[in-house]
């Protein structure tokens, strides 16, 4: 059995000033749980340099308390700013949220080792 | 006039961003753009003009419209013997003398040059056939018709931006002749004129850093990197394996790794994934000079690295001395 109990941040939502606001609260809350956060990028074709510096806020938050976050990115466009940034240095990135789970299934059964944190 | 020398020069087919307006984006492919500081343009006319020939026409390559073709037509009309007729869509070592001389003692009448990948795009025509020219133009009607001079040098296309990568390390390893425009620092790295380097920076080989660029305090540039002229590179960021076309600025602390960068976009070459870092604010493309290419007067300019890769479009001729 592996636990559902991580919380989805919908990062698609930060594109307005309100969203950013509301994405925020829920990063710095997220983080503030034993539970994994899980960024969500579903949505989202690019990033601008506004949900760049809200995503290093968050990351540095939650690094800082040791939480457990996971980046799923969904497409290449969004792997890739990941990297050229090197937030996927820090921060595991996932391709798809199916990989997500079958990663958490796989923790929990003892086959493979938390991404947590980044190598 | 026995022989006459045509380059065709591409025009701009640019390739979808996912991200992106494509009609404000600069084409990774161009070959007009540099490498290691060399304008492609450049090993051909030197080899043109050692075949003897003092002029070299340019014009940009569509054949969707005549003018090509009725440029061509207007050469035959000259007088000329044969055609030597070299499309810009890559870097091959040939020696155009030999190519010459094959063509002679076979008594063809249209010759192609052949590599283990197909066509080079350089060919040779005779004067008979320059009637026909527009099925000369067709690869299948060359295949058929023309004789393949099969040439095992050196040679890469440059039809995508994994191609000029390759071309680019090819070039800083020394496994085709193509040297860096720069004084020799290091072994495997070269320095352009007026380029700075901060004292913190490191420049791992092998590498090439183009003229006027400027490389700030902490950044990582190499291995396998050429930033062309013109660039910034903040604080902190690290270029590998990856190519920095011109004036392009690479804001603090980014990590380009296995891309070209060209102004605001970049190209991953694992995937040839094209990605819009100007929302972002990572990198952009700074004010280029507006240079015309084919309405510039001196040859100096034409064969100046710095033209306008945009300028490629206009469909006209232009003769050019080599002298």
């Amino acid at each position: 059995m592996i636990s559902n109990n991580w919380t989805v941040v919908e990062f698609s939502r930060a594109v307005t000033a309100a969203g950013r606001r509301l994405v925020r609260k829920e990063l710095l809350d997220g983080a503030r749980r034993s539970d994994p956060l899980i960024v969500d990028f579903a949505g989202c074709a690019t990033l601008d340099c506004q949900q760049i510096e809200l995503l290093l806020e968050a990351m540095s938050h939650a690094t800082g308390r040791n939480a457990e976050v996971l980046l799923v990115a969904h497409s290449r466009s969004i792997q890739i700013l990941l990297d050229v940034t090197r937030i996927s240095s820090l921060i595991p990135v996932l391709h798809s949220m199916e990989e997500m789970v079958r990663h958490f299934e796989s923790v929990a059964n003892g086959r493979s080792a938390p991404l947590y944190p980044a190598t | 006039m026995e022989l006459a020398a045509v380059v065709m020069l591409p025009t701009m087919s640019e390739p979808a961003a996912a991200n992106s307006n494509c009609a404000e984006r600069r084409s990774f492919y161009s070959s007009s753009l540099p490498i290691l500081g060399n304008a492609l343009l450049n090993p051909w006319s030197e080899r043109v003009r050692k075949l003897g020939v003092r002029n070299l026409w340019l014009t940009s390559h569509s054949e969707e419209d005549g003018v090509l073709l009725s440029g061509l037509s207007r050469l035959a009309k000259q007088g000329i013997e044969r055609l030597l007729l070299i499309q810009l869509k890559s870097y091959a070592e040939i020696d155009l003398a030999d190519l010459l001389r094959f063509h002679r003692e076979t008594r063809s009448h249209l010759t192609e040059a052949h590599d283990a990948k197909g066509q080079l795009g350089v060919s040779l025509i005779d004067r008979n056939d320059l009637n026909g020219i527009e099925k000369k133009m067709d690869p299948a009607f060359a295949t058929q018709q023309g004789t393949p001079y099969s040439f095992r040098g050196y040679a890469k296309r440059i039809l995508s931006a994994s191609e000029r990568q390759e071309l680019v390390s090819d070039g800083l390893t020394g496994v085709c002749a193509m040297k860096p425009v720069g004084t020799q620092w290091t072994e495997d790295v070269w320095i352009g004129s007026g380029a700075s380097i901060a004292e913190t920076a490191r420049v791992i080989g092998p590498a090439y850093i183009g003229a006027r660029t400027v490389i700030r305090s902490g950044a990582t540039v190499g291995p396998f990197a050429s930033i062309e002229h013109g660039c910034v590179v903040e604080t902190g960021v690290t270029v590998e394996r990856a190519t920095v076309l011109p004036r392009t600025y690479l804001a603090p602390g980014i990590l380009i790794r296995g891309a070209v960068l060209n102004g605001g976009y970049l190209e991953d070459l694992a995937t040839a994934a094209v990605v819009d870092l100007r929302p972002a604010r990572l990198t952009r493309d700074m004010e280029r000079p507006n240079i015309s290419f084919l309405s510039n007067s001196g040859a100096d300019r034409l064969f100046d690295f710095s033209v306008s890769s945009e300028s490629y479009s206009s469909k006209s001729w232009r003769e050019v001395k080599l002298d």
